[in-house]
């Protein structure tokens, strides 16, 4: 009786682990297909409302759920208290904290950020294509991943199953 | 806000030490001008001062600061808030209205459109921070003859340039808006082409206009006054700086419409206004009722003269 609970305990501890690694793989699109979202509304408010960015990072917030949204009205909040610092500068001083909570890779958080850097464009064209091209590096990782994952998925709960089910032979 | 903040905050973090000297002497400051490559000048109190580089006042360009032209750049860049492209229509008039009210002037390399229009300028070389100082009780001399039998009198003020006429007009819209022991406040309209009556930032007046002042910002004074005569029924229509025909007929427009008229004209004197609209007195008679000329005496604005124009229940 013992021996059969402490089997199906370690099959389902093994499956969880796969169900984990799947939801890891699937987390990262979801989170990149998020930022993806945001950098699109920001390049809305500059196209059609000719915003400043820390307006727009304001009124996209209006759209957003937490923790974007506060994050993206504290950088409005400090740009209008003027301290000194640059868009860019508060930018990623205020996203740090939302980006690390989602699952990303270190260059998922890189490209999102690099729009800000180069903010200060005269031409609203040239600061659109900055966000743009942001958004299409984000893009492209989505696509990658999105071909890779079906098969990485089934591969992890697989494999997750396959090892619980070898543990408990080896273990028997 | 005190002016120095406002004067401080339009320089980046990094420069902000530099600046802390001169941004402390707001009250006298008029404009600070900094050129690529040439010496910090600051007008001050009639004077003309140079930085050294540790931000303290020189009476001589010999060992000034000299502005670099990444300076200018990052100057630009945070008084648009890293937005550049938001104010272009503001560049290519050439000036942009910051917070505080203050005015920042722009010159470089004028890029054109194919058919000759400016389309932006590039490699801005030259920035002058005119600082904005709204002073309370400017009108106070001239105010009580605002009024007559009737009530408010149209009032047209002549003066040459830099002689407060622009100052003198504020006053007297807070003045006659709020209203006081001289008459009761009236709705004032407001157009302000050039950002300097109200100091608009982001549509929010910098300025004190008065309480029951309407502004419409950034607006040609040829469209805005007929805009503002539909939607807000003002009063009283103040515009700064008459500059053409079409906007002298639109004056008559509103005045046909009841309104009074609160107006500055640059000149010398008021036939040197005359002969540059191409108009008689007897019509700017029948607009205004009284002028203020402006000029100066010991380096101080003053008014030089009053002059009775329609005054028909003075």
């Amino acid at each position: 009786m013992l021996r059969g609970v402490g089997g199906v305990m370690i099959f389902a501890g093994c499956l969880g682990l796969g169900m984990w690694y799947r939801g890891q793989l699937l987390g990262r699109v979801r989170a990149l297909r998020q930022l993806k979202t945001i950098l699109e509304l920001l390049a809305g408010e500059v196209r059609y409302g000719r915003a400043t960015l820390p307006e727009s990072c304001r009124n996209v917030a209006a759209r957003l759920e937490p923790p974007f949204a506060g994050a993206l009205r504290s950088i409005d909040s400090v740009m209008k208290e003027n301290t000194g610092e640059s868009f860019a500068g508060v930018f990623r001083d205020r996203m740090r904290e939302p980006l690390a909570a989602l699952p990303l890779k270190e260059e998922d958080r890189e490209a999102f950020l690099q729009f800000a850097s180069e903010s200060g464009y005269m031409d609203g064209q040239m600061q659109l294509r900055a966000i743009e091209r942001s958004e299409e590096l984000m893009a492209g990782t989505v696509e990658k991943l999105e071909r890779e994952n079906t098969e990485k998925c089934r591969m992890a709960v697989g494999l997750g199953a396959m090892g619980g089910l070898l543990l408990i032979l080896v273990l028997w | 806000m005190p002016v120095a903040n406002t004067i401080l905050q339009l320089f980046p973090a990094e420069r902000r030490g530099f600046w802390k000297r001169t941004a402390a002497c707001e009250k006298d400051i008029q404009e600070i001008r900094l050129r690529a490559y040439r010496p910090v000048v600051i007008h001050m109190g009639g004077r003309e001062l140079f930085l050294d580089s540790n931000g303290l006042f020189l009476d001589s360009p010999l060992h000034a600061y000299s502005a670099t032209p990444q300076e200018l750049e990052g100057l630009l860049k945070h008084i648009c808030h890293y937005s550049l492209y938001a104010f272009e229509d503001e560049l290519r008039q050439g000036f942009i209205t910051v917070s505080g009210g203050h005015r920042v002037g722009v010159a470089g390399q004028a890029v054109l459109e194919d058919d000759g229009r400016l389309r932006s300028i590039k490699n801005i070389s030259y920035i002058n921070i005119r600082i904005s100082h709204q002073v309370m009780g400017a009108a106070d001399g001239v105010i009580s003859y605002m009024y007559g039998e009737k009530g408010l009198k149209s009032a047209l003020i002549v003066s040459p340039p830099g002689c407060g006429k622009t100052t003198l007009l504020r006053d007297l819209i807070r003045q006659i808006s709020d209203g006081g022991a001289w008459g009761r406040g009236m709705t004032v309209g407001v157009v302000d082409e050039r950002s300097e009556l109200a100091g608009s930032f982001c549509g929010v007046p910098q300025n004190d206009l008065g309480m029951r002042t309407d502004v419409l910002d950034a607006c040609p004074k040829r469209l805005g006054m007929l805009l503002l005569l539909r939607s807000m029924s003002p009063q009283v229509i103040a515009i700064d700086e008459l500059g053409s025909s079409e906007e002298l007929e639109q004056l008559f427009r509103a005045a046909s419409c009841g309104c009074k008229i609160l107006a500055t004209v640059h000149g010398d004197c008021l036939r040197d206004v005359e002969r540059r609209f191409g108009v008689g007195r007897e019509k700017w008679n029948q607009l205004f009722d009284v002028g203020f000329l402006l000029g100066r005496r010991d380096g101080r604005c003053m008014m030089r003269e009053l002059i009775r124009m329609g005054e028909s229940d003075a």
